[in-house]
């Protein structure tokens, strides 16, 4: 540590709000309006952290997103977060961080002695090396590579945050918040727009808050964001990063409330993740300086120059007493100017011949030392930057003592979200840097994004593009005149491509990831000569930073080695998320209870104040079993099954899907759709149909009752009740829209209840004693449809059971009411509730396909249900129902499975082998569904099996892989009760 | 004689938000019934005659502007589908016997649905953390619906005053659907009653 850097005045920091703040826990302050990392640099501290591979001392190189070094954890327990660049944390009371990567600690890093080992670990080291000596040895070496090398960790304990994600709109969106998109901004609002202002930092100004206070470009931000601020359809979104552009002008933003320390218990979010949908964009993202490669330019102090200017305007930290600034541009002339007006000894070493605009008569004013075609070769020092060497081009080395280095390789403009669009980045040579290609309809950029590096000229495009953006979504107001400088600063950019030095010393490229120029060089040698290949060899421009500094100078040095241009080298592809997101902030509410919605039945509260154990089942909640049974599912499903068989229970089916289908043709329209006759059902009555998608799978089976001529109600499974509603919806807005025939999903209007067991006629007949329920009245199959009280009712004596059993529905809001009033009044029966898993191991013993054989790649055949088929009619699936490879003999077929073994077990999903079968591959079938039966007092289950009816009463091996089980069972019917239905029909 | 239960039976408490206030009040709307029109290819011109003569409004032409005639409200929800919302019981019944059958048809649904209503300055703030409409209000005008996803599932976002919306959901997700609301209200604060 060294003393305080902070300059006794000036900078946009109040200095009435200091703060405190603990790195390392040790207690340090800095003031309101401070990043961390200028609070870091005004307490003298340098050294911010380790590098990733080679754990070398690392200092702050830049100002903002572009950071790659300055990479700290924050927080601590659930809140801590690694990696976060401190450049873009925004100092507030009480922040907790931490440096990374040292051991035991970043000022005493023993890890550092990784440097020696230096020449062993260029790009595709830990590939080749780590490879044996047998597969799979890289799972081994892995953790402990990674323990060694890399960034921060992340913790394990629950986040105890809130996030938030919400959906916003506007006419025009603006990215970026410097004087291009403040014009833009002002113009569109000016026009009558809604505009939404997006910037990443804590203030608006872009380039403009790194000028001096009180200066020109002061005053004009000031002016700027007062307009915009006066402007009522402005919403301008400070700490908020638009982090991806996709596919309808949707772009993704997050805004951050770390700076207000947001209470969780009181709803507050840490994190907003904004889904922004825009009629017209205007980029106006600035542009990332590049950085010089020369030898060991990764020292602390070496910083990029534009950063070094904010540092000591924005933040009044002086980085140094002692500055040189290296550059190949105008811009950095400007820090050189700035630091001296503060007092800072400068040297400014300019590859070119000379500077534009009267840079040099200026830097002479000033007392800034110039040297014109100069390049840095080496920084000297080791924990700081203690002086450099420069040379001519072919001239001796010289030295200069120094405590800061600025260096500026040019700017590059901000072209990720651009990019995002599909718009293929242009290099430019003019500007030495890529831009954006050609944009999509509705996209404009502005000021530096676009190469441009004149204020004057960065405002007229700003406003220009707003304006037009505003026309493009149809405005009609004037925008007004554009807003100008009072003086133009010596800004223009003259670039020329920086001229690497000779030099001893790691020379990188990509800080983050110790990516130096021989690595570039190796991955040339070694065939990565593509940028996306360089990129995969060396690692660089990944990581946190995603190259921002690094991917042009890298591109530069390829296409040198290749003997290209960098038009021809190109950029890797950017994708989203610009910079880091967390993954809290994706998922904002949706966790925990609000993970998905759930869906609850009529006597959804019933079931939990009378001890039903409940279960998901697809979006239901509905009850396993009931506490009367058993304590335990394994116990109480079979209690349950036993009442059923025996007695009479009651279950909730209100699940199951329920489809209003009406109209004069409502009975052709099910004749086509189900492979079964349907016209003809008669009212009053019930069939049961399977209908077939048109490849002639098995979509879904159900039954449908006809309660008049034109009514009918289609019951589906429970998980398929969307999916066939949404097939009849297509059906007759696309292939029959002639029919009169609506349908109208009426699941949530009717509560369902089976009764069901031998009692099950006694037991409704004492809730419901008027009704005729005798078998004359009501048969099997039967419906009616009557009024209780004002309450429509409607009987099916349906059963899914295999037992006498009634579907009873009515209006959801009387459906706890119906079903309580039937527990009551069969209470004499012993009626009780009975649940899902009794309610599909009855179905199991009965031989009823369900939702488990029914997956989409089954036939008719194969479920056993072909004698279904109408001949006479058409019907959806039939045409293709004839396919030779649905024809053709191995096909799976439903069996039905006992078990030989009393102390195994039947597995669903087990693989089904014949008994002279090698126990290999994917074998003969599998069972789908496994119960224990009450009435063969064993476990039976349900297949797929290869011709499985041929090979009815045939032994044969059913293998469990996972628990290294192979079992004895044998193939019988599927129909393991009555299977001549005297049962249903009694 | 069966009792009705509403789908939101736990009673919900208010809650201040992080100011310590309350601005929004969350509520069910009880009472009312919605029946579904459906109209046959060709059938327009009968269905709307039939129910101008029997109830005496028109149908709405607009997808997306309800058409509101004492109490009752109608949305046209599709191309061939409406919706009379009504506190009138017998307004079922009287569209049932009016439709001609081979025009149209009607199907009760009023079971079907819980209606929501989110009252209050902020109600616009907390609707956008869950539906992805545009509700500025020079867009979402009074009298405004649409159908709108909350919580990834349909419901029908009806805009009845300048701070009042009504969310009609299906029956079966109306309490998780209750629960994200009240939860994305928690720091605005809300008062809640059904």
């Amino acid at each position: 540590m060294t003393a305080s850097a902070r300059l006794p005045a000036g900078g946009r920091i109040d200095r009435e709000q200091p703060l405190s703040f603990v790195l390392d826990h040790r207690l340090l302050t800095g003031y309101a309006g401070d990043t961390l990392a200028s609070a870091l640099l005004a307490q003298g501290i340098r050294l911010v952290g380790r590098s990733f591979k080679y754990h070398r001392p690392r200092g702050l190189l830049a100002a903002g997103v572009e950071e790659p070094n300055g990479l700290l954890t924050l927080g601590e327990g659930g809140r801590r977060t690694p990696n976060v660049p401190a450049t873009v944390v925004e100092l507030h009371e009480g922040l907790f961080c931490q440096r990374q990567n040292g051991w035991p600690s970043v000022d005493f890093d023993l890890m550092a002695a990784t440097s020696w080992l230096a020449p062993l670990l260029g790009a595709g080291f830990y590939y080749k090396t780590f490879m044996g000596p047998r597969r799979g040895s890289w799972m081994f070496y892995e953790p402990f590579i990674r323990r060694a090398a890399g960034l921060g960790r992340a913790d394990h304990l629950p986040d105890p945050d809130r996030y938030e994600t919400r959906h916003a709109f506007t006419d025009v969106l603006v990215i970026g918040a410097g004087p291009a998109g403040l014009a833009a901004a002002r113009a569109a609002s000016r026009a009558g727009c809604r505009v939404t202002l997006v910037e990443q930092d804590f203030l608006l100004g872009g380039s403009l808050l790194s000028a001096a206070i009180g200066s020109a470009d002061d005053i004009l931000r000031a002016t700027l964001e007062a307009d915009v601020a006066a402007m009522p359809n402005v919403e301008v979104l400070r700490r908020t990063t638009a982090l991806g552009v996709y596919d309808g002008d949707t772009v993704a933003l997050v805004e951050r409330h770390d700076h207000a320390r947001p209470d969780p218990s009181k709803g507050e979010a840490r994190e907003v993740v904004i889904t922004l949908r825009a009629r017209a964009i205007v980029h106006a993202t600035g542009a990332i300086e590049r950085s010089l490669v020369f030898g060991d330019n990764d020292r602390p102090g070496v910083m990029l120059a534009g950063a070094v200017r904010t540092y000591l305007n924005r933040y009044a930290v002086a980085v140094g007493r002692q500055a040189v600034i290296a550059t190949n541009n105008d811009s950095a002339w400007s820090t050189a100017l700035d630091l001296a007006g503060a007092g800072v000894g400068v040297t400014l070493l300019d590859e070119r011949i000379e500077a534009g605009n009267g840079l040099a008569d200026a830097a002479r004013r000033a007392g800034v030392d110039v040297r014109h075609e100069v390049r840095l070769c080496r920084a000297l020092g080791r924990r700081a930057v203690q002086g450099v060497e420069f040379a001519r081009r072919g001239g001796a080395i010289e030295r200069r003592a120094c405590d800061v280095v600025g260096i500026s390789g040019g700017w590059s403009p901000t072209l990720h979200l651009t990019s995002h669009t599909g718009s293929k980045p242009t290099f430019d040579v003019g500007l030495d840097g890529f831009v954006p290609g050609p944009f999509a309809p509705g996209h404009y950029g502005a000021g530096a994004i676009m190469g441009t590096r004149s204020l004057a000229r960065s405002l007229a495009e700003g406003h220009a593009v707003g304006d037009a953006a505003a026309r493009h979504v149809g405005a009609a107001a004037s925008a007004g005149s554009a807003p100008a400088p009072t003086e133009e600063a010596p800004t223009g950019h003259a670039a020329s491509p920086p001229d690497r030095a000779p030099g001893r010393g790691k020379a990188f490229v990509d800080f983050q990831n110790d990516v130096t120029t021989r690595d570039i060089e190796l991955a040339h040698e070694e065939g990565y000569h593509s940028v996306e290949h360089l990129k995969r060899f060396t690692t660089l421009g990944m990581g946190t930073d995603q190259g921002k500094t690094s991917n042009v100078d890298a591109a530069r040095h390829m296409a040198a080695l290749r003997g290209i241009d960098m038009a021809a080298a190109g950029t890797t592809t950017y994708r989203p998320p610009y910079t880091p997101v967390s993954v809290g902030a994706l998922a904002g509410r949706s966790k925990g209870t609000h993970f998905r919605a759930t869906r609850r039945t009529p006597m959804h509260d019933w079931h939990l104040m009378n001890g039903a154990v409940m279960i998901e089942a697809g979006p239901w909640l509905r009850p396993w079993y009931y506490r009367w049974a058993g304590r335990a599912v394994g116990s109480a499903y079979v209690e349950e099954m036993r009442l059923v068989r025996t007695g009479v229970g009651i279950s909730d089916v209100s699940s199951l899907g329920k489809i209003d289908v009406r109209g004069p043709d409502a009975a052709l329209f099910l004749d086509r759709v189900y492979v079964n006759a349907f016209a003809k059902l008669p009212v009053g009555k019930a069939r049961y149909g399977v209908m077939l998608n048109d490849d002639a799978t098995v979509l879904d089976d159900g039954t449908t009752a006809r309660f008049d001529d034109n009514t009918f109600f289609m019951t589906t499974t429970t998980a398929q009740a969307a999916e066939v509603m949404s097939w009849l919806e297509f059906l007759l807005q696309t292939a029959w829209p002639e029919l009169r025939v609506q349908v109208v999903s009426v699941t949530d209007r009717w509560a369902g209840m089976s009764v069901a067991g031998p009692k099950a006629r006694e037991a409704i007949a004492l809730a419901l004693p008027g009704v005729d329920l005798s078998s004359e009245a009501l048969p099997y199959m039967g419906v009616r449809e009557f009024d209780l009280d004002g309450t429509p009712v409607r009987i099916l004596r349906l059963s899914f059971s295999g037992e006498l059993a009634y579907e009873i529905y009515v209006p959801a809001d009387k459906g706890t009411s119906m079903w309580t009033h039937l527990l009551e009044q069969a209470a004499p029966l012993g009626m009780r509730p009975y649940g899902l898993e009794a309610l599909a191991s009855l179905r199991i013993e009965k031989g009823h396909v369900a939702g488990l054989e029914l997956d989409h790649r089954n036939t008719l055949d194969d479920l056993g249900l072909g004698a279904m088929a109408s001949k006479s009619k058409a019907f959806i699936g039939r045409e293709l129902a004839g396919r030779e490879a649905l024809k053709k003999p191995g096909r799976w077929s439903l069996v039905g499975l006992e078990l030989l073994e009393p102390t195994a077990k039947l597995r669903g999903g087990a693989i089904l082998f014949s008994r002279h079968d090698a126990l290999e591959g994917h074998g003969r079938g599998y069972i789908t569904s496994v119960t224990w039966s009450t009435e063969h007092h064993k476990l039976i289950a349900l297949a797929l099996y290869e011709d499985g009816r041929m090979h009815e009463g045939e032994e044969i091996l059913c293998a469990y892989p996972l628990k290294n089980e192979i079992v004895r069972a044998r193939i019988v019917s599927p129909m393991f009760v009555d299977p001549s239905g005297e049962r249903v029909r009694a | 004689m069966l009792k009705a239960l509403s789908a939101l039976t736990t009673p919900l408490n208010g809650r201040d938000g992080a100011d310590g206030r309350r601005r929004l009040r969350l509520s069910e709307l009880r009472g009312w019934h919605v029946v579904q029109l459906g109209v046959f290819t060709g059938g327009h011109a009968a269905l709307a005659t039939a129910v101008r003569t029997a109830v005496g409004f028109e149908l709405p032409v607009s997808p997306t502007e309800a058409t509101v005639l004492d109490a009752a409200i109608v949305f046209r929800i599709a191309a061939d589908q409406y919706w009379v919302v009504t506190p009138d019981p017998s307004l079922v019944t009287t569209l049932a016997l009016a439709v001609p059958a081979d025009a149209g048809t009607v199907t009760p649904l009023s079971e079907s649905r819980t209606r929501l209503v989110i009252e209050g300055p902020d109600s616009r703030t907390v609707l956008s953390r869950l539906v992805a409409l545009d509700l500025h209000p020079g867009v979402f005008s009074i009298g405004h619906f649409a159908q709108a996803g909350v919580h990834h599932v349909g419901g029908l976002l009806y805009r009845a005053a300048a701070d009042r919306y009504e969310f009609f959901a299906l029956r079966t997700y109306a309490v998780s659907i209750w629960e994200v609301l009240a939860d994305a209200a928690l720091p605005i604060g809300y008062d809640a009653s059904f």
